[in-house]
């Protein structure tokens, strides 16, 4: 229990000291999926909570609309999108990163996403709209932090050059819009396949 | 046993007859309205709200005692309360009162001249009609007594080039005796002419929309034989005027390209042709909302304007009517196309005397009115209160349209404003959060945060130096405690050692 709370805290380190955290998250053993996990799961939770609880005057999302399984969705599909995208450069393009380093690589990396977000939170329910800037601020500073680390975990996990690094990340984002279309491409021939076979076995229902 | 049941075979003969009775008696019915009334919400959705007007009458030319209309394009109400109509095909100018009654008509003027095909009508205040003979490619001039004054030819001007003929359509007259026109085919915007009717200039053009890629393909790849296939690229041209009494102009556009939708198609323009339409509802002036996949987007074709600036356009392709507020805050919409008494076929103008709508129908050749609903009143006393500054007024209003209404985000934002003004700031919030209004509810929670501060203020740091405290205590407590488990341990050890 001691390491996993270890291993949880270790991310706080890692945001701070990207280089030497992530090559220690993987080569020293400092991370562990169990805290990648509890991580996401966070995530998952502080994106809910912010959808629906963020103050009135910063949350333009219609509240009867919200659905707690698109949000999840939409915050873990772009995520697993981006770790097999990511396994599947890097293992041909001879990274030393494996799709467990990878997960926990890009978890351990979103962590300002939570920590920076939760307080925003709050925050957002003691400034009016001039003050907006601020919350605008920091929610971008805390993107902008993730993504940061996102490309530094790719680079240090699969100890690569800077340069390798930025087109591989290119390849990813391209492969990730691939796979989106291929996913859009597959559904929407599986429901031509299936309408089809239900026009037939309409006719036949009609024609007896 | 035998008596129970006849008594009930009586009970129940008693009561049907009593069901039968009641259900022949006349009861209230009315005729169900042919048409739904909504608004549209925060999110663009469409929001049913109950009918701001009702229809009233559908009177055709015979059954106001004249020969029936035909194609008529214009309906213009002056001051008086008469109707004035451009009946195009029949080549008249015909005009009605308030009671649907035949009064006049101008049919043959200046010793046996007439109109061919005259497209619209305006009436000045002072009674001198204007009418657009469009055919005949002049503007001519009638005075109060409907006597023959002058023809306004085509405006001598190498700006309309020769091939271009003038053909008004539209023509307005503001108090200064100032022309303005509109022509088919004329596109450079509003034909304005001095009083004694010559060319001033073009007013408030419309601009051309282009998007980049297009205009690179034009300019830099297409052949001359491609180009001379493709579409032409020339402005909308403006379908309708309407001179409000700030003698400030207002146009609509009907013939939008549908890839177009969302321009301004309906503007105020300013003296300088600049336009100055208030745009602060929940989406832009533009009719319904729709996506641009659905062709079937509003194309307005004419607009009326009160004197508190509540304006009404006309959706001739849908039959519907749009009212919107100062600010471009859509009021209500309502009317559809359709063969029932108060639907149009093909609505070409409207007009509004007091509390009375007046569509012309084209294809039923009748004019279609509307009585103000108990409902549309109220909201439009409620905005014309709040345009004159009479703020609590208004929102005694806005509380009885929302007994009608629990739906009007107008009502909220009218009801929040006044609240906001009062000093209320926390209902204030309320209202301006249930009608989607970030802006005031803005102001509103900065006025109660300074509140809330101010009041709260002795407790608040009071609060946060008791927390100080007890978090530097705790931190004390703690390191004593590590020590102390610190120093037993060692001991412990030591004498472990020792042993």
């Amino acid at each position: 229990m001691n390491t996993y709370l270890n291993k949880l805290h270790y991310s706080l380190y890692v945001i701070f000291h990207p280089f030497d955290g992530f090559w220690d998250l993987k080569r020293e053993k400092r991370g562990s999926l169990g805290a990648a996990l509890t991580i996401m799961f966070s995530l998952i939770l502080v994106y809910i909570l912010q959808r629906q609880y963020t103050a009135f005057l910063f949350n333009l999302n219609n509240l009867n609309e919200l659905n707690i399984v698109l949000e999840i969705v939409s915050v873990l599909l772009p995520f697993l999108l981006w770790c097999i995208a990511n396994w599947c450069l890097t293992t041909l393009a001879d990274g030393e990163g494996t799709f467990k380093d990878i997960v926990i690589a890009t978890s351990y990396a979103l962590t300002p996403l939570i920590i920076i977000n939760t307080p925003l939170i709050l925050l957002s329910y003691l400034i009016n709209l001039e003050e907006g800037a601020f919350y605008y601020f920091f929610a971008s500073i805390s993107i902008l932090w993730s993504a940061g680390l996102l490309v530094l975990g790719t680079m240090v996990t699969h100890d690569y050059s800077l340069k390798k690094t930025l087109l591989t990340v290119l390849g990813i984002l391209i492969s990730m819009a691939v796979m989106i279309f291929l996913g859009l491409l597959f559904t929407s021939v599986i429901q031509q396949i299936i309408g089809f076979f239900y026009v037939i076995y309409k006719e036949i229902v009609f024609k007896f | 046993m035998m008596e129970t049941i006849n008594k009930k075979i009586v009970f129940c003969g008693l009561l049907i007859m009593v069901l039968l009775f009641t259900s022949l008696q006349p009861t209230n019915v009315k005729a169900s309205v042919p048409y739904e009334s909504y608004t549209y919400n925060f999110w663009l959705d469409i929001v049913r709200s109950p009918h701001a007007y009702l229809p009233d009458k559908e009177s055709t030319g015979s059954s106001m005692g004249t020969t029936d209309l035909n194609a008529p394009s214009d309906l213009f109400i002056a001051d008086n309360g008469y109707m004035y109509i451009a009946d195009t095909n029949n080549n008249r100018i015909v005009w009605f009162n308030q009671d649907m009654e035949f009064v006049d008509e101008i049919t043959t003027f200046h010793n046996g001249d007439t109109f061919n095909q005259p497209k619209g009508i305006y009436v000045t205040k002072d009674n001198r009609l204007f009418v657009a003979d469009t055919e005949n490619e002049r503007i001519i001039e009638f005075d109060a007594n409907k006597q023959f004054i002058r023809t306004i030819n085509r405006p001598e001007t190498d700006l309309i080039t020769d091939a271009t003929s003038f053909r008004p359509t539209k023509v307005v007259v503001d108090d200064a005796g100032r022309i303005y026109a509109l022509a088919i085919g004329i596109n450079s915007g509003i034909v304005e002419l001095n009083p004694d009717g010559t060319f001033q200039g073009f007013m408030g053009a419309s601009e051309v929309s282009v998007n980049p890629i297009t205009s690179i393909w034009r300019r830099y790849f297409a052949t001359k034989e491609q180009l001379a296939r493709m579409e032409l690229v020339i402005p909308t041209e403006y379908n309708n005027l309407f001179l409000d009494n700030e003698e400030f102009i207002y146009v609509t556009m009907g013939n939008v390209k549908v890839e177009d939708y969302g321009i301004d198609v309906i503007r105020r323009l300013n003296p300088t042709g600049k336009n100055v339409l208030r745009d602060f509802g929940y989406g832009s002036p533009v009719g319904d909302y729709f996506f641009k996949t659905d062709g079937k987007i509003t194309r307005f074709n004419d607009i009326t304007v009160t004197d508190y600036k509540l304006y009404t356009a006309l959706d001739g392709a849908n039959g519907k009517l749009f009212t919107y507020d100062y600010d471009g805050n859509l009021l209500y919409v309502f009317g559809s196309n359709g063969d029932r008494k108060g639907n149009f076929t093909n609505a070409v103008s409207v007009a509004q005397y007091k509390d009375t709508l007046f569509v012309l129908d084209s294809g039923k050749n009748a004019i279609i009115s509307f009585k103000m609903s108990k409902y549309g009143a109220l909201v439009n006393d409620a905005v014309r209160l709040h345009y004159e500054g009479k703020y609590n007024e208004a929102a005694n209003k806005w509380e009885e349209v929302l007994k009608f209404n629990a739906n009007s985000d107008m009502a909220y934002i009218g009801l929040g404003r006044v609240l906001l003004r009062n000093g209320e700031y926390k209902k204030a919030m309320e209202y301006f959060d249930l009608a989607n209004n970030r802006k005031y509810y803005s102001k509103a929670f900065t006025f109660y945060r300074r509140e809330f501060l101010a009041d709260k203020f002795g407790a608040i740091v009071t609060g946060l130096i008791i927390t100080f405290i007890i978090f530097i205590f705790a931190r004390f407590m703690l390191k004593r405690y590590r020590k102390n488990r610190e120093s037993i341990r060692r001991k412990a050890t030591n004498e472990y050692l020792l042993k």
